[in-house]
C-alpha cells in the first residue's frame, strides 16, 4: 500500500515486507518531510490515519548526536505517547532539524487525536535499529526506512 | 539431499534434525541450528542464520550460538536465537532478550469439558472479552499509585498473591516462582513505568492471545497426568502475553544507553540492535535488574488475567458445573524472552552463565533442583502457543536439552509471512468466518488484527514441535487444540 500527497508524484510512505515486524519507507522532498512521513506511516500502520482528526497537538524536541540515533528517539516518543496518552498522531504541521557543535536538535509539531473514537488495531512495541536507512537519493530526494516491533 | 547455504557461507547437516553453519576465522563458537529440511527452506529465505553469525562474534560465548526450529529474523539475535555467555567476562545483550521482556505463557487445566464448554462458549467468550482487556489502549482494571507499581515490580508474584490475585499453588508453578530477586524498581525509567503503569493485566494486541483450548491427543499419559491433563476433551486455558509496554521500554532504554555509553562498542557491531555490555559494566548490572523488574510485571501482568480469567469462568459456570468442580490450576508458567543465570558443564567444569532465550523455552530435564517438586521426576513443562486456529503443544523438558541447548527448545510457531503480505491476502471477516466453520470462535478487539495472524502466516507449528521432539530436547507430552480465542 502507498499512500499519496495530492498532486505528487512521489507516494509519502510505503509498507515492504519484514517476517515477523512492521517496515516501511518514507520519502521526502527533504530529509525533514521524510522524518515527518515516518510518523505518519507509522500510525497508518495502527489505522487509517485519514480518518482521525488532528485535534491534539503535542510538540517535540529531540536532541541526538547522530541522525539515526535522532530518529529512533523521535519515533520513540511516539510510541510512548501511544500507550501513555493513546495518542495516534496523522499530521505533522512543522518539523526543522538544526545541527550545532556536533549535536542535532529535532523540533517538531504534531496532531492527532486519541484512538478512543478510531478502529485501531495491533500495537507498537518499539523502534529498532534493524534496516533503518537515511539517505538522500540520486534525484534529490529522501527515504526514511525503519522496522518497527510490533 | 537438498544442500543449502546463505550469504555464500555453506550449511552441513549434521543429522535430519541439525545442521551447522560453515564457520569463519570471526566466528568464536559454532552456528548450530535445529530444524528439518522442511523448516530450512524457510530458514534460508531471511537474514536468521546470518545474524546467528553475528552471535558468534561476540565476547566470551560459550560452545554455539543456537537456532531453535521455529526461530526467524529478528534484530540483533534472530527470533528464536539462544547464547550463553560467562557471568564473570561475558557480556548482556538487551536485543539478545527481545523488547518484550518475560513475554511467555501460563496454561491452566479445567475439570471441564468440550461436552460442558460448548453451549456456553460464546457466552464464556463474551464475558472474558469485559473481563480481560486487550487491544491497543486497553487499560487495567486494576489502579496503582507510583509507589505500588515499584511493589509489583520488586515482588512478581508475592504481590499478586499479598493482594488476593495469585495462589501459593500459582507461584510454585511459575518459572523463578514468579519473581526475579534482582529486580530493582530504581532501575525501570519513569517512561518505562509511564507506559506499564495503566496496562497490567492486559493482554496487548498481535500475536497475545488468550485460548480456550481441547486437549486433543495425549502422546505421554504419565507425564500428561502430572501435568493435569488427563483425557482428550478436557479443557484447558492458555494465555500468551508479556510485559506490555513497560518491558518494552526497558529495553529500548538500555539498548540507547549502550549506544551512548560505550560507542566504541557500537561502531564495530555489524548492527545496533545487537548492542552489548560486558557483564562486569555497570550497564550490564543495572540491566540485569531493570530486566528481572520487567520480568516480575510480565508475571503479574499475567496473574491478572488469570485471576480475571477464574472470575469469568466462575460468572458463566458458577462454583460447581455439571457436578464438577470449577477450578482452574496453574500448569505452570514460562518466560520465552528472558537472560537467566544458570550452571552448565562446560568442558568438564561447571560454569554459572547468562543464557539469553530469545523467543525459547527453558526446558530443564527431570532432578533439576529449580524446578517444582510436583515436576522433579518429568521434567519441567514447556508450553508451544501456536498461532489463532492452529495447535498448540505441552512438551516436557529433557536432559538432551540440558546436554546440547543450555536447556533451550521452541517458543512457538514463528512467522513465516510478513503482515504487510498478509493483509493483502486476507480479510478478517474471512478468517473468522472460515474458522468458525470449524468450530473455532473468535473475539477480536479489531478485524484487522485478524487477517495479519491468520493461521497461514506461521510456521507449521506440527512440524516445528515434530523435530524438537525428534532432536530430543522437548518430548511430546500433549496437543491442545483452539474451541475460543480471545485477541487484542
Amino acid at each position: 500500500m502507498e499512500i499519496m500527497e495530492p498532486n505528487s508524484a512521489i507516494p509519502k510512505f510505503k509498507y515492504l515486507d519484514h517476517t515477523s515486524e512492521a517496515k516501511f519507507q518514507a520519502n521526502g522532498a527533504t530529509m525533514e518531510e521524510a522524518f515527518a512521513h515516518s510518523v505518519l506511516a507509522m500510525f497508518n500502520m495502527l489505522t487509517d490515519i485519514k480518518k482521525v482528526k488532528p485535534v491534539l497537538r503535542k510538540e517535540i524536541e529531540i536532541k541526538a548526536p547522530k541522525l539515526d540515533t535522532l530518529l529512533f528517539d523521535f519515533l520513540d516518543q511516539f510510541v510512548v505517547l501511544l500507550d501513555t496518552d493513546g495518542f495516534i498522531a496523522n499530521q505533522v504541521d512543522s518539523l526543522k532539524i538544526t545541527k550545532k557543535f556536533e549535536m542535532y536538535t529535532l523540533k517538531a509539531i504534531v496532531r492527532g487525536d486519541s484512538y478512543k473514537d478510531y478502529d485501531v488495531h495491533g500495537s507498537l512495541k518499539a523502534i529498532t535499529y534493524n534496516d533503518m536507512v537515511i539517505k538522500q537519493q540520486k534525484n534529490g530526494t529522501w527515504i526514511v526506512q525503519v522496522v518497527v516491533d510490533i | 539431499m537438498k544442500k543449502f547455504e546463505v550469504s555464500g557461507m555453506k550449511i552441513k547437516k549434521i543429522n535430519d534434525y541439525l545442521y551447522e553453519l560453515e564457520q569463519r576465522s570471526s566466528m568464536n563458537v559454532p552456528v548450530k541450528i535445529f530444524a528439518s529440511e522442511a523448516l530450512m527452506e524457510n530458514l534460508v529465505k531471511d537474514n536468521a542464520i546470518m545474524q546467528a553469525k553475528n552471535m558468534t562474534e561476540m565476547p566470551g560465548i560459550q560452545k554455539n550460538a543456537l537456532i531453535m526450529p521455529d526461530a526467524h529474523q529478528g534484530y540483533g539475535f534472530p527470533v528464536g536465537g539462544v547464547a550463553a555467555f560467562p557471568i564473570d567476562n561475558g557480556c548482556i545483550s538487551p536485543g539478545g532478550t527481545g523488547f518484550d521482556i518475560n513475554c511467555g505463557v501460563r496454561l491452566l487445566s479445567t475439570q471441564l469439558t468440550k461436552e460442558d464448554v460448548e453451549p456456553k462458549i460464546k457466552e464464556l467468550l463474551d464475558v472474558l472479552f469485559q473481563n480481560v482487556h486487550c487491544g491497543v489502549g486497553s487499560e487495567s482494571n486494576v489502579r496503582l499509585t507510583h509507589a505500588e507499581l515499584d511493589e509489583v515490580l520488586n515482588g512478581g508474584l508475592d504481590w499478586a498473591k499479598e493482594h488476593g490475585y495469585a495462589t501459593q499453588h500459582d507461584i510454585d508453578h511459575c518459572e523463578e516462582n514468579g519473581r526475579m530477586k534482582q529486580a530493582d524498581a530504581g532501575k525501570v525509567s519513569p517512561t518505562a513505568k509511564k507506559r506499564g503503569k495503566n496496562q497490567l493485566g492486559t493482554l496487548g494486541a498481535g500475536n497475545h492471545f488468550l485460548e480456550i483450548q481441547i486437549v486433543d491427543e495425549i502422546f505421554d499419559e504419565k507425564t500428561a497426568k502430572a501435568f493435569e491433563i488427563y483425557e482428550k476433551g478436557q479443557i484447558v486455558v492458555m494465555i500468551h502475553s508479556g510485559s506490555r509496554g513497560l518491558g518494552h521500554q526497558v529495553c529500548t532504554d538500555f539498548l540507547r544507553r549502550i549506544e551512548d555509553e560505550l560507542p566504541e562498542l557500537i561502531a564495530k557491531l555489524p548492527e545496533k540492535d545487537l548492542a552489548y555490555a560486558p557483564t562486569s559494566s555497570p550497564i550490564a548490572k543495572d540491566y540485569l535488574q531493570a530486566m528481572a523488574a520487567a520480568a516480575n510485571f510480565g508475571w503479574c501482568n499475567r496473574q491478572l488475567m488469570v485471576f480475571n480469567i477464574r472470575k469469568s469462568f466462575a460468572k458463566v459456570f458458577g462454583t460447581e458445573y455439571n457436578c464438577k468442580q470449577v477450578e482452574l490450576k496453574t500448569v505452570y508458567d514460562v518466560a520465552h524472552n528472558i537472560v537467566k543465570v544458570e550452571e552448565y558443564i562446560i568442558d568438564g567444569v561447571s560454569k554459572k552463565l547468562y543464557v539469553h532465550r530469545k523467543g525459547a523455552t527453558r526446558a530443564f530435564g527431570p532432578n533439576h533442583k529449580e524446578l517444582p517438586r510436583d515436576y522433579q521426576k518429568t521434567g519441567q513443562p514447556i508450553l508451544l502457543p501456536g498461532s489463532m486456529g492452529t495447535d498448540s503443544y505441552v512438551l516436557v523438558g529433557t536432559d538432551k536439552a540440558m546436554q546440547e541447548t543450555f536447556a533451550s527448545t521452541p517458543h512457538g510457531a514463528g512467522r513465516v509471512m510478513s503482515r504487510n503480505a498478509a493483509n493483502k491476502l486476507f480479510k478478517g471477516e474471512q478468517i473468522k468466518n472460515e474458522l468458525e466453520k470449524r468450530n473455532i470462535f473468535i473475539k477480536s478487539a479489531s478485524w484487522k488484527g485478524l487477517s495479519e495472524e491468520a493461521p497461514a502466516v506461521y510456521k507449521d507449528v506440527d512440524e516445528v514441535v515434530r523435530v524438537s521432539h525428534e532432536a530430543g530436547i522437548g518430548k511430546l507430552v500433549a496437543k491442545l487444540v483452539p474451541f475460543g480465542v480471545l485477541k487484542g
